[in-house]
């Protein structure tokens, strides 16, 4: 499959050391670009390719680190490698429990760097699929019928087709046809992977 | 001749003079020249139950309490030799079995010649003033302190028990000046300041070590308040000497715990810089490292990028440059402003930097001497750079001799003249510097020290040589010595 290229983010206020960066990734293939500051790289497009960023802590205006909690609060879900001159453990535990991928102290070694990107970018790659994958199956659930939708979250929620039945007012030969319909629209092979199309999607029932 | 013979010669007492001294409230008793007893008084015969026949003679003894009887009898004998009055203690057997101390006087009659043709005694009952004497013993001998009186200059003449007891020395060890030289610690025997307090004749307080009989040192109190007589000279001092150990050690860790607390603010203070300066440095570093690994990816590489490797390169050039020069604009930061030159007199500089760190000096129990030369030639120079980088000096003697407890803390400043101008040393008695410290000593951020950034000497080189002079470490055997120079000539960098 061909994805388009992934971008690596470097924002550092030392333009030697961006440079640097840019050089020794680019020679691995990937695509990078450079900002000198956080509301430089908020201030510039960003195409919805696999990314990542690689943060220096201490930043003019903004930190490192209140620019990544910035960017968890407004939903900016770009994997984050920290990169610094002078960190204590104390930083440290504070970004990776906020979710950083890596945390590392300059100077670093260059594949610890590189092993840390593409780290970041598998993340960024995976989370971009599952939020693809939720998007197909909300196109799918608006394809039910009324009846399928009111009968969905009875199924998941492990009634038996009587109890669905007649908890709806009708027939269990009726509730039958309704459930393989929608198992054939929601494009689930069994009852467990059902559940699981509707965990993700937030049916209610499902979370049992 | 016979003792009977004198006996007659020399009739006792008339019987109206006898009536009187039965009466007297006293013992009273004469002897004959050569002690032969001659006379009792009533009270002597009633006090002891002995008949008047019984006790003349030398039949008196029988009296005297067995254990006192010989030095007694010595005494006697001694003081009719002499011919010369006397006195002395003994106990005495009363009627009931009982035994009382007595004071026993003697004293002679002469006739005409001089010659001694009688004595006199009393015997006078000192019981009650020895018991009050032995119940005060036993208080001195009790209380929890070291008790001595000493003469006027300061030689101790009496010492309770309790000395005794703690030094495990005898008394006679401590009398004289025994109390000092035999009981303190080595360095606290400086005779001459205690007989200077004594001299004073002003009531005082001193502290010392003295050594318990285990050998172990204790830090004592010691509390003298002089006796005067009518014309105001001291006749005796009274003092006591009491263990403050505990709450000496109590006071050291109160100021261990402030040494603490103001160095966790200086570290703080510190830390910060490094943070600083890590940041300065590492950035040149980071980039230097990321470039130097491209360029070997690429060297290792089938087809080398030679545009972008020339780049790199040519980066880490750069990069380097700017490390060092930011090291550079530290030091210089460090070194605190412009220069300031004036004509000044080394010595003044060392009085100066001492009375800063008397008390620092003090805490850390350092004993230091100054050993300045006179008249020295005068030089140009910053005098609060030198004073900073003097103050530099004793710091890390300071530190170098706070961890040793054996060795005595001893700090010397010293200054005289050099080849060309004027010298400084700094000597210290701690563990001294090791070969391998002393190439890399004077290097920005080479520190042996747990909190040291180690610019203390990369500085203070850089003050003494933008004076022209040099900053250097003096071989010893034992401790360290450093050593700045300055040259008289005012011709020294700037």
């Amino acid at each position: 499959m061909t994805e388009p290229a992934p971008i690596v983010y470097v924002i550092d206020d030392d333009p030697s050391v961006r440079r640097a960066i840019k050089r020794l990734v680019e020679s691995v293939g990937l695509h990078v670009e450079l900002f000198g500051s956080a509301t430089e790289f908020m201030n510039s497009s960003h195409p919805d390719v696999a990314s990542c960023l690689v943060l220096d802590i201490r930043l003019p205006g903004i930190s490192g680190l209140d620019f990544q909690r910035e960017l968890i609060k407004t939903q900016h879900e770009i994997p984050i490698i920290f990169i610094t001159a002078h960190g204590d453990i104390q930083m440290s535990v504070r970004a990776m429990k906020a979710g950083a991928v890596e945390f590392l102290t300059k100077p670093f070694r260059d594949q610890d760097l590189l092993d840390a990107i593409q780290a970041a970018l598998e993340r960024d790659r995976a989370r971009r699929q599952s939020v693809a994958n939720t998007a197909l199956l909300r196109e799918r659930l608006e394809s039910l019928t009324p009846r399928e939708r009111e009968v969905l979250p009875l199924v998941v929620s492990g009634l038996l087709n009587k109890q669905v039945a007649s908890e709806i007012g009708t027939t269990e030969a009726t509730v039958k046809v309704h459930r393989s319909q929608l198992m054939k629209k929601m494009g689930a092979d069994s009852l467990p992977e059902l559940v699981r199309m509707a965990e993700k999607i937030g049916i209610p029932g499902s979370g049992r | 001749m016979s003792a009977r013979t004198t006996r007659k010669r020399h009739a006792p007492l008339q019987d109206d003079l006898r009536r009187v001294v039965d009466s007297l409230p006293g013992l009273v008793w004469t002897s004959l020249p050569d002690g032969y007893v001659d006379f009792l008084n009533q009270r002597w015969c009633d006090y002891t139950g002995l008949s008047l026949e019984k006790a003349c003679g030398w039949g008196w003894n029988s009296a005297i309490y067995p254990e006192d009887l010989p030095a007694l009898l010595d005494y006697w004998r001694s003081i009719l030799a002499s011919g010369e009055p006397g006195e002395m203690e003994a106990r005495m057997r009363r009627f009931d079995g009982k035994h009382r101390w007595f004071l026993f006087k003697a004293g002679p009659s002469r006739d005409a010649s001089g010659k001694v043709v009688r004595w006199y005694g009393t015997n006078t009952d000192i019981e009650d003033r020895k018991e009050a004497e032995g119940r005060l013993r036993l208080v001195i001998d009790t209380l929890p302190a070291l008790v001595w009186s000493k003469l006027p200059e300061g030689s101790a003449d009496f010492l309770n028990q309790r000395f005794r007891e703690y030094t495990g020395l005898s008394v006679e060890e401590g009398l004289g000046w025994g109390w000092m030289r035999n009981a303190f610690h080595p360095e606290d025997r400086a005779e001459e300041g205690w007989r200077a307090a004594f001299a004073a004749g002003q009531p005082f307080e001193k502290e010392a070590r003295l050594r318990q009989a285990d050998g172990a040192y204790r830090w004592f109190l010691l509390r003298a308040v002089p006796l005067r007589d009518e014309r105001g000279s001291v006749v005796k001092w009274y003092g006591t000497s009491t263990d403050i150990e505990d709450r000496k050690s109590a006071e050291e860790a109160l100021l261990e715990t402030q040494h603490r607390l103001a160095q966790i603010t200086r570290i703080q203070a510190m830390g910060e810089l490094a943070a600083a300066i890590a940041h300065e440095v590492n950035q040149p570093l980071t980039a230097i490292v990321t470039n130097a690994n491209f360029s070997l990816r690429q060297l290792t590489g089938s087809s080398p990028n030679l545009e972008e490797l020339r780049a790199a390169i040519k980066e880490i050039v750069n990069d380097g440059t700017r490390a060092s020069a930011v090291v550079a604009r530290i030091r210089g930061l460090l070194v605190k402003g412009a220069s300031r030159r004036a004509e000044i007199d080394i010595n003044d500089i060392i009085q100066e930097v001492v009375s800063l760190l008397r008390n620092e000096l003090t805490r850390n129990r350092i004993h230091l001497r100054a050993e300045v030369a006179a008249s020295l030639p005068r030089v140009q120079g910053d005098p609060v750079q030198l004073q900073q980088v003097l103050i530099n000096l004793i710091m890390n003697a300071v530190e170098a001799m706070r961890l040793s407890t054996e060795r005595p803390r001893k700090l010397v400043i010293r200054s005289g003249k050099s080849a060309d101008g004027v010298l400084v040393q700094v000597q210290d008695a701690g563990p001294g510097i090791s070969p391998e410290v002393a190439g890399r000593i004077f290097e920005p951020f080479f520190t042996t020290k747990a909190e040291g950034i180690g610019m203390g000497l990369a500085i203070s080189r850089s003050i003494i040589e933008s004076h022209g002079g040099q900053l250097s470490i003096v071989p010893v055997q034992q401790g360290a010595v450093l050593q700045f120079t300055l040259p008289v000539s005012s011709d020294g960098g700037l």
